[in-house]
């Protein structure tokens, strides 16, 4: 079958697609193989003729009567339509796919194509530690400078990432749906503190529950980090209970406005409160119990002491609820206009049906009448990242320009993980409007190389400037790995790199050219670090000449800038032998040096950095031979009472960096209670500790009765609790002992630390708590193992190398290639660009066709159906 | 009476006393009458206390030990305020009554991020409730319907951002010269047509007789000159080169960053509001030359206010209410509202005394003459005499 519409170059067909021909289809495509043996016939007349074949076929034989337009074989137009509004575009491997299949065939492809998890990897630090957020507050300016790039780094590379998924996945399906949830729930970057690693689990909560139950979807989002954050969430507690998640949830995630009163907000703020945020144990959601509003609710009507998954169920019982997420996914699939009741109703009865389930929804809306309307086949107008995914995934050779698709992007209007706030973006003739149309253009004439190297007629030329965009951005296993970005004005950034060992230069490389920048004349400056093409690139030098350096240099050679843009080079770091080095440590010498230190390296001017690569250095202090290590406390709340209470403290501290023998953790959170001078205890609980430091459940635990999960481990001093401590195993009872033994050191420690001195006070009650019962302590169960924590900068000081987003595997990497191919398949570049409507409906895109290929993408750019699909 | 209320005179429409609940589009666009309003974001949230100076409040100097301004450094403007020194260009407006400052604005549950709080600002949003569009783009594109030959709003910074609509004309550029250094043309498509086919069309076509309009136009405008050489200089002598072209656009937007100074903020704030008066100042000169400064209102926004004390490293963290200025030389300038009590401060922060939205609704009423706006709900009788009677 596949032979019809010409052999495949990919072979990469989805594994579970397993083509179930019917009569008609058989006879369909067997037919002009029979007539015609020798294939004298072109593939495109064979289609044709099978096609008609088919209709006779299926007209005779009339199987289905009531749906027989989804037993038609799919015309070249219906697949079109079909995976362009599903995924983005239509790509040669679709076509090939395609080939032979019902409308009822295809759309099941479409569902047994979604994923849960993404082909490419996300990023390692996604999976890695959380940074610790909370050290801001003690940070100065430089080391938030410095912080603060890490986490934009981070999320250029999320961004890279995502993109780079959106252009290579088998399942394009499930990354436009991805896509629509950012959009419908949206959450920015920029509103969430730098929490970059939130931003990565929202969109993983997306693919999880993205095509499940609509009620999980919700119970999920409200668990959301980085949507507690963004709403302002985490701190809303029973006695001011912060109304913004709760509002958007109704009119934004579920209901729609109208649908709900003030009040029905205010109840629904109370059945949130207490829907926070870990950071102690790494960024994860926490039913903050002792926030929680536990009091009676009236929400639609009902009066009950709920909380938020009740609040979702609740909203789900709505009739409005139904109607909004049908309405959405109608949107998403059909048009941008409003669909009609008639539409709606048969989907709105189907979900209350099957308690929202999201796949069916979607499923019956591709099976609807009005999905393969002509009408509805130019209904969207293609978002900045369909515009540009589309054409990269459907062309192939665009997808060489991946790197900066986010930052063109963000430039007509749509910066993925930023959006503008939490309505998402003005689709439609929004992406449109004057001001984005011109730019619009510009985007996809660059991205089509329509715009290259000034001579677009030019194929070749173009043909090769894409070429050279390939292969810089593999990570060499020896040698020296930069990770670099820049932005280009009238041509790209030329540098060079050296060795250098004190004032000698030992090697130097030739000039090269930096071919992964940002058009600031096209497109304007970056602007937002976070959005930064970050690329690596490598250079050999003998590996003599690496062991003997001490620094790298990095000269910044073509500066350049107008009123219309700039060339700037930024180094972000250096790796080598599994180590790396931040730019932001190095000195910089340039007719511009940047104010903050934590910038150097960022070139705006001709000039170099210096970045230290001392191996030795980072190493040292490391191995210290005693098995309990910390490489910092900090104090993280702290409080003395008032009045009958003075003599009651909570004391928070935070053990970073933790090790002990055969573990470590990132963290251990402890708490120290006080009610007199007398009393100490010292708790722990299930949130405490990434990962978890005790593993011992008892009936004698403190067991939080309102989550029925959060366990507390208490530790005091006198004969209390014995019970907690004997739940531990030995292990378990030695960190414990290490703890306790080391508090005054601890307290000391987190004194220095402190850069507000905020805490000084209840720092100074505990100091002198614990001398008073240095004596109890000496003789506690505790000071039996003697073990005691030394402190450990080093352990804080090991930075991860940057993560490396591989490039997408390009397959055609130039304009004569996709020629070829399309020639190969019979079919014109216009079958894979446009709409589900044939190219005749378009008389200049159809005379075009006796030009050149470039000259067929021109007229396609130029002309208002490429905007839309 | 401008030219555009004259024709419409003269094509049997009155001119005034027309209801202001008429929907009527043509009705509506009756009340337009040629002024523009230049809207300068301070970017990182200026200090307000640091800006228009409460000399007389003891509690200013004792919240503010080491960066409160002596009396050496600031220009009275009466008994109890004054500005920041470098603001000292300013004062030729403030002598000419063209200078005006409104205290205490900002809106109720604040929000102290940077991104959430300019989009409020941008959108007339609160911190109970999100804006959505730009705050004044509904009622200008409905007071000017699609009559204009240039553009609702152009923005000399990125984008047109959440001011850009569908239904309006709003243009980015860096430049003029650049937006026009390529050509655009759009193709007319034959054939098949749906609706949103033709819409996309249509904006294609209005792109394109703007960029004509805009080129032929700037053909014969020369470049600005005696501006200076900075920003924000820059971008508003990008903004006379438009005027001065005869360009039919009602709003522009500007922008000068650097206002979040956190540590070591004496030096830095000075050297900000040194190039925001300068600039000021120098547009004034050149726009009065031109005879369009009557036309003309500059204000300006920030995300938010800064903390009545300082902090720690000789600097200020994020506040909420702070005073906001307005330029032109239609404005009966003076100092408006009241001045936050700085011995009442709520969690460190001055309470605003008026919503930043009375400021919007004034300018929508009194400036553009749009009665009826989506702020009306917040008409404040203290900003009422802001503009001259014409």
């Amino acid at each position: 079958m596949r032979n019809i519409m010409g052999i495949s170059v990919y072979g990469r067909a989805m594994s579970n697609w397993k083509p179930k021909l019917n009569c008609g289809l058989n006879l369909a495509s067997m037919l002009p193989m029979i007539i015609f043996p020798n294939n004298r016939l072109s593939k495109t007349n064979a289609l044709v003729i099978g096609f008609i074949a088919c209709l006779l076929a299926s007209m005779s034989l009339t199987v289905r009567a009531a749906q027989p337009s989804l037993d038609q074989l799919l015309t070249t137009e219906d697949a079109r339509h079909l995976f362009s509004r599903t995924g983005f575009g239509y790509s040669l491997a679709q076509h090939d796919q395609a080939g032979g299949l019902t409308r009822r065939e295809a759309i099941d492809l479409v569902m047994q194509g979604f994923a849960t998890n993404p082909s490419v990897a996300m990023p390692a630090w996604v999976t890695a530690d959380a940074p610790f957020h909370w050290a801001r507050r003690d940070m100065n300016r430089t080391q938030r400078v410095r912080f603060e790039r890490d986490r934009d780094q981070e999320l250029a590379q999320l961004r890279q990432w995502w993109i780079s998924e959106m252009l290579q996945s088998p399942s394009p399906q499930t990354e436009r749906l991805v896509l629509f949830w950012h959009d419908l729930m949206a959450t920015s970057y920029h509103g969430v503190n730098y929490q970059s690693l939130a931003m990565a689990k929202q969109n993983a909560m997306f693919r999880q529950h993205g095509l499940g139950n609509f009620g999980d979807l919700l119970k999920a989002l409200i668990r959301d980090p980085a949507m507690l954050n963004y709403l302002d969430n985490e701190n809303s507690r029973k006695q001011s209970p912060n109304e913004n998640l709760a509002r958007e949830l109704l009119e934004r995630f579920s209901m729609g406005e109208g649908n709900y009163t003030e009040k029905t907000v205010k109840e629904a703020a109370r059945a949130l409160t207490g829907y926070s945020v870990s950071h102690d144990y790494n960024l994860s959601f926490r039913f903050e119990t002792w926030k929680h509003d536990t009091g009676d609710k009236e929400l639609f009507g009902q009066t009950g002491k709920f909380n938020g998954d009740d609040l979702v169920d609740l909203i789900l019982k709505q009739p409005a609820s139904a109607e909004f997420i049908a309405g959405r996914f109608w949107h998403l699939l059909v048009s941008d206009s409003q669909p009609t009741q008639a539409d709606i109703a048969p989907l709105v009865e189907e979900l209350r049906s099957n308690q929202f389930d999201l796949a069916t929804l979607y499923q019956s809306i591709l099976m609807s009448e009005a999905f393969w309307q002509t009408d509805n086949r130019i209904a969207r107008v293609k978002s900045p990242i369909i515009l540009q995914v589309a054409a990269a995934r459907s062309l192939e050779y665009p997808k060489l320009r991946w790197q900066t698709i986010p930052v063109t992007s963000a430039s007509i209007g749509m910066s993925i993980f930023a959006p503008p706030n939490v309505s998402g973006w003005h689709e439609g003739t929004a992406y449109t409007t004057a001001g984005r149309l011109k730019q619009r253009n510009n985007v996809i004439d660059m991205l089509l190389g329509l715009k290259a190297s000034g001579d677009a007629s030019n194929a070749s030329m173009v043909a090769n400037e894409m070429q050279s965009l390939m292969g810089d951005s593999m990570m060499k296993a020896s040698g020296i790995t930069l990770t670099m970005a820049a932005e280009d004005y009238h041509g790209p950034v030329k540098y060079r790199v050296e060795l250098r060992r004190g004032d000698d230069a030992l090697w130097e490389s030739a000039d090269r050219i930096w071919m992964h920048g940002h058009d600031t004349l096209q497109f304007g400056r970056v602007n937002d670090m976070s959005n930064m093409p970050w690329q690596h690139t490598s250079v050999t030098p003998p590996i003599e000449h690496i062991e003997r350096a001490d620094k790298v240099r990095v000269y910044f050679l073509n500066d350049t800038a107008g009123r219309n843009g700039d060339r700037n080079l930024y180094v972000r770091g250096v790796s080598l032998k599994d180590n790396y080095f931040v730019g932001s440590s190095g000195t910089q010498q340039s007719t511009c040096v940047p104010k903050n230190s934590a910038d150097a390296g960022n070139l705006y001017c001709n000039g170099y950095v210096d970045i230290p690569i001392n191996i030795v250095a980072l190493s040292e202090n490391i191995n210290t031979s005693n098995p309990y290590q910390v490489g910092n406390v900090r104090v993280r709340w702290g409080n003395v009472g008032k009045g009958s209470g003075k003599n009651r403290s909570r004391l928070e501290l935070t053990l970073e960096t933790v090790k002990a023998p055969d573990q470590q953790w990132r963290n251990i959170g402890i708490a120290m209670y006080s009610n007199s001078a007398e009393h100490a205890d010292l708790r722990i609980d299930t949130y405490s500790c990434w990962p978890d430091c005790f593993v011992s459940t008892d009936e004698c635990l403190w067991l939080d009765e309102i989550d029925g999960v959060t366990q507390t481990w208490v530790f005091p001093l006198d004969d209390e609790h014995q019970c907690h401590y004997q739940s531990l195993d030995d292990k378990e009872r030695r960190l414990v002992d290490a703890i306790w033994m080391s508090l005054p050191e601890f307290i000391d420690h987190a004194a220095i630390a402190e850069k507000d001195r905020r805490y000084a006070k209840v720092l100074a009650l505990w100091k002198q708590r614990i001398q008073t019962q240095q004596g109890n302590l000496n003789e506690s169960r505790y000071a039996k193992a003697n073990n005691r924590f030394v402190f450990n900068s080093a352990l804080l000081r090991k930075v991860q190398p940057p993560a490396i987003v591989q490039a997408p595997e390009v397959l055609i990497t130039a304009m004569d290639q996709l020629q070829s191919q399309l020639k190969l398949r019979g079919i014109s570049v216009f079958d894979l660009l446009l709409p589900g409507v044939n190219v005749s409906a378009f008389p200049q895109l159809d005379a075009s066709l006796q030009q050149p290929l470039v000259q067929q993408l021109r007229a396609y750019s130029h002309h208002a159906v490429s905007q839309l699909y | 009476m401008n030219r555009r209320n004259m024709l419409m005179q003269l094509l049997g429409f009155g001119a005034t006393g027309l209801s202001l609940n008429n929907n009527n589009l043509l009705a509506d666009q009756l009340q337009v009458n040629g002024q523009r309003l230049i809207l300068l974001e301070l970017s990182g949230a200026n200090d307000g206390l640091n800006t228009l100076v409460p000399h007389s409040d003891e509690q200013y100097y004792s919240l503010r030990p080491n960066i409160g301004l002596p009396k050496s450094a600031i220009i009275m403007l009466d008994d109890d305020f004054a500005l920041h020194q470098s603001l000292k260009p300013l004062m030729q407006l403030w002598e000419q009554t063209e200078l005006a400052w409104v205290h205490g604005l900002g809106y109720p549950k604040p929000n102290r991020s940077h991104f959430k709080s300019i989009a409020l600002w941008e959108t007339g949003g609160d911190g109970k409730a999100d804006g959505e569009r730009g705050w004044l783009t509904h009622d200008i594109e409905h007071a000017y319907g699609q009559r204009l030959s240039d553009a609702h709003g152009i923005s000399l910074v990125d984008d047109m951002a959440v001011f850009d609509s569908p239904d309006g004309r709003w243009l980015s550029m860096k430049s003029a010269s650049k937006l026009l250094q390529t050509d655009y043309k759009p193709t007319d498509s034959e054939g098949f047509t749906n609706p949103l086919l033709k819409r996309v069309e249509q904006q294609s076509h209005e792109l394109e007789s703007m960029l004509a309009s805009l080129s032929s136009k700037l053909d014969k405008v020369a470049d600005v000159k005696k501006m200076p050489a900075t920003g924000l200089g820059r971008q508003l002598s990008e903004v006379i080169r438009l005027i001065r072209a005869g360009l039919d656009t009602p709003v522009y937007r500007i922008r000068i960053g650097g206002f979040d100074t956190h540590e070591n903020q004496l030096g830095r704030h000075a050297r900000r509001l040194s190039e925001l008066s300068e600039a000021v100042a120098a547009t004034r000169l050149t726009l009065k030359q031109d005879n369009e400064w009557d036309n003309t209102l500059i204000i300006s926004y920030s995300e938010f206010g800064r903390r009545a004390a300082e902090n720690k490293s000789g600097g200020t963290d994020h506040g909420t209410a702070a005073p906001h200025f307005l330029a032109g030389g239609a404005l009966n300038g003076g100092l408006y509202g009241r001045s936050p009590d700085l011995s009442n401060l709520i969690d460190g922060d001055p309470a605003h005394t008026l919503d930043y939205r009375s400021l919007y609704e004034q300018v929508l009423s009194g400036w553009f003459n749009i009665g009826e706006n989506q702020f009306s709900g917040y008409q404040s009788h203290e900003l009422n005499t802001l503009f001259k009677q014409v």
